[in-house]
């Protein structure tokens, strides 16, 4: 493998990949467990989140050469090794899929609603797929671009909708105990579970000077983000008005209004962010699937992997029917991400541990 | 030779991309939208609204009807759409004047479904109606008093639709309020909805009740006010409120009552209230309200709730009717002016509170949710019943009233 990359490029890797599409859908589907309380389920799985990516980063220096998966296959042994890439293998490909179709949709209703889906989809996928077969340091750069715009734009819309909020919605804190806020922090493990990036890129790094720091600082500013934009949504909307809503944050963006006549249309501001949103998560979630199905088959053969998921993805995008099937596959997928958050990641840790013993006591 | 060939490819390419990526599937004309500025809600009306003389065209009324695929017509929707090459006011500066012609055209459809009636505008309009700047709604009474949620329905739904778009209520059927051509504007809809915006002059119209706003009032089972509307041929008037007991219209509140009920809600932005002077009651004393901050708090006494209410308020003395001049820069009357107003406030919240009880019976100060939020585990008691506790509900009242500028005469 080629080592080009710089320890800082880290900071768009992650930072894109974890500010995904769900951002959209993710104040509400929080709100339906936590109701007020929310922007705690963010804290809590935050604070998880740093282990997770620690141990990521962790298991990686272990073996400076692997990716992830193939980190699997040597710790776990083959066979289990094998069970677990499959089902990293399952999760990467159907999350770029629905992740298209949410794309897809959202589009359609918001934007351009007479194009059909396949089109806008497909422009999507072409474009992720030519950036991946351009490889890493192409895929860097293009995120290194993108990022100024995507967190700008985030915090102009914060920053607009603060005319809306009313404090009296984040009352009463903490009525009803630990429980809903734990099972609303549920919901956001699997957007961030995307920091699992980190386990198939640091192959490609130079070195991992300052690389911890870099992590750190970028898995907060995801967390902030994210619990900032549920924050503002259950302000301005409401617990019980945010169940309602299909896709809080464009409403929230939809809702910018000013006595004075400017930004009118406030929310083509947030609409032209999304498209990268999306596009980087995409993109992200493409590349550790090519690189776990490399791990899978044991190949090095790049252009049919990359080429070859592309039919797949489309299957899993126009499968669902209609939204509500959508999310009910994207709840089932949420399960494979929560088993590999909750399991395989400590699992492996532990692994490793034992491993290294093991090598000691030789 | 063999990059000369590679070159040709790439013309050939770049020739195929700009004759096929030049055009866009959305792609429409601005001047082919059909921009509706407001939609009136209102029971079918039996009238005729053209001339029926003429023959030779069907009369506006009979266009207004068409056949539904279910149900009888419960409502008659009205969009109201600019007549652009009409427009009096000009971006910059002169123009405006009452026109004799309508700047605006108002399509009546009676239907059950909105989206019905909006999709058969398009057998009469050239261009789709086109919500994204929808301005207003405006609600005749007797819909309101039916539940709102049905016709509303398609409004909260429709991604083309904003949050911000204000609602109002109208005792008159809501397309006169359409109909009227302002005189200083060239839009009812428009007109209408920059008025809210004086609410930091007067307390007597409501601001923040929008679409979103109602949403979230109908999501969560709270009860709320709307603004009420009245209008002339070329006059419109927004004051006073329309109270709403959970979806449906229970009555309408006067406008001393409405700034006293926004002023228990927390959302007074300016206006004015006026008392009897301490010294001399036949002598009024015109107070400017510069800022108003109000708390509500539950007291909760084994089984017995009261709400605490506190207010504090700095004001300005505007005007005082007086024979001869009284020194304002008197300590002591001022202290007796900020005492008179407490005494005149605190009355007059009381009154409100009191009224809407008895009266109305919905719960428009918003107690449920000072429960939810400062007693939940009282209010998980209470809550199936809250309507019946409201109607005997205490309160309890503390006003601060502070002045601060005097004027610049003694």
């Amino acid at each position: 493998m080629n080592k080009q990359l710089e320890s800082i490029n880290i900071i768009a890797f992650i930072i894109n990949g974890v500010l995904s599409i769900r951002l959209l859908t993710l104040p509400r589907e929080i709100g339906e467990h936590a109701k007020n309380n929310g922007w705690m389920s963010v804290l809590l799985m935050g604070a998880y989140i740093f282990f997770v990516g620690y141990v990521f980063f962790w298991v990686g220096t272990k073996h400076k050469d692997l990716t992830f998966s193939q980190i699997c296959e040597k710790v776990l042994g083959k066979f289990i090794g094998k069970i677990v890439i499959l089902g990293i293998g399952v999760y990467t490909i159907v999350s770029v899929g629905l992740g298209l179709r949410i794309f897809g949709d959202a589009i359609q209703i918001y934007l351009l609603d007479k194009t059909p889906l396949i089109v806008t989809m497909s422009i999507m996928l072409l474009a992720c797929s030519y950036c991946i077969l351009k490889g890493v340091k192409t895929i860097s750069i293009i995120l290194d671009i993108l990022l100024p715009l995507i967190l700008v734009s985030i915090i102009i819309l914060i920053i607009l909708s603060f005319s809306n909020i009313d404090i009296m919605n984040l009352r009463p804190v903490f009525h009803g105990g630990i429980t809903p806020v734990a099972k609303g922090a549920l919901e956001i493990a699997d957007p961030f579970l995307t920091v699992g990036i980190i386990g198939y890129i640091l192959p490609f790094f130079k070195d991992f000077k300052k690389m911890k720091k870099w992590i750190f600082i970028s898995i907060s500013i995801c967390i902030v983000i994210y619990m900032i934009v549920v924050l503002i949504c259950i302000l301005s909307f409401g617990s019980e008005e945010l169940n309602f809503l299909l896709f809080p944050t464009i409403t929230l963006a939809k809702s910018i209004r000013m006595e004075v006549k400017i930004l009118e249309r406030a929310e083509s501001l947030f609409m032209a962010a999304w498209v990268p949103i999306t596009f980087t998560t995409l993109l992200l979630f493409y590349l550790a699937s090519t690189l776990n199905l490399k791990a899978l088959f044991n190949t090095k053969k790049d252009y049919f992997l990359i080429l070859s998921q592309i039919p797949l993805f489309f299957i899993i995008a126009l499968y669902p029917s209609n939204i509500s099937e959508v999310f009910k596959f994207m709840g089932w997928n949420e399960k494979i991400g929560q088993i590999l958050i909750f399991v395989i990641v400590p699992v492996m840790m532990i692994a490793q541990l034992i491993r290294e013993r093991r090598v000691k006591a030789k | 030779m063999k990059n000369k060939s590679i070159i040709y490819i790439q013309l050939l390419v770049l020739i195929i991309s700009v004759l096929m990526l030049n055009g866009c599937w959305d792609y429409k004309e601005v001047e082919k939208r059909g921009y509706v500025l407001g939609i009136g809600i209102d029971e079918p009306f039996p009238i005729p609204q053209g001339d029926g003389e003429n023959k030779s065209h069907m009369s506006e009324k009979e266009l207004e009807l068409y056949e539904l695929q279910q149900g009888d017509p419960r409502y008659a929707f009205t969009i109201q759409v600019p007549i652009l090459p009409k427009a009096q006011i000009k971006p910059l500066g002169a123009g405006g004047g009452g026109g004799e012609e309508s700047r605006s055209w108002n399509l009546t459809l009676l239907g059950r479904s909105f989206f019905e009636a909006n999709r058969e505008f398009s057998t009469r309009v050239d261009y789709m109606p086109f919500y994204e700047h929808l301005q207003v709604i405006v609600l005749n009474e007797n819909i309101a008093k039916n539940g709102i949620i049905p016709p509303l329905d398609m409004i909260l739904r429709d991604p083309e639709m904003r949050r911000r778009t204000r609602v109002f209520v109208a005792p008159d059927k809501a397309l006169d309020v359409l109909k009227v051509s302002p005189k200083i504007d060239d839009y009812a809809s428009l007109y209408l909805q920059q008025l809210p915006n004086n609410a930091d002059k007067t307390s007597r119209m409501a601001h923040v009740t929008d679409l979103g706003e109602v949403a979230e009032s109908l999501h969560s089972n709270t009860d709320f006010v709307l603004p009420r509307v009245i209008s002339t041929e070329d006059e419109i008037k927004n004051a006073g409120l329309a109270v709403f007991k959970k979806d449906k219209m229970v009555g309408w509140l006067g406008e001393v009552y409405t700034i006293y009920t926004k002023w228990i809600r927390d959302a007074v932005k300016g206006g004015i209230i006026v008392i009897k002077s301490p010294e001399d009651p036949s002598v009024l004393i015109t107070l400017e309200l510069s800022e108003v901050k109000t708390k509500v708090k539950p007291i909760i006494d084994g089984d017995n709730i009261k709400m605490k209410i506190e207010s504090k308020a700095v004001v300005n003395i505007a005007e005082i009717t007086q024979t001869k001049h009284e020194n304002v820069l008197d300590e002591a009357f001022i202290e007796r002016v900020e005492k008179e107003a407490e005494k005149e406030v605190s009355n007059r919240i009381q009154e409100a509170i009191k009224y809407v009880q008895k009266k109305l019976g919905a719960d428009i100060f918003h107690f449920n949710v000072i429960m939810k939020s400062f007693a939940p585990n009282e209010w998980e008691k209470v809550k199936d019943d809250w309507h019946s506790i409201f109607e005997t509900l205490e309160a309890e009242v503390n006003v601060d009233i502070k002045v601060d500028h005097v004027g610049i005469i003694k």
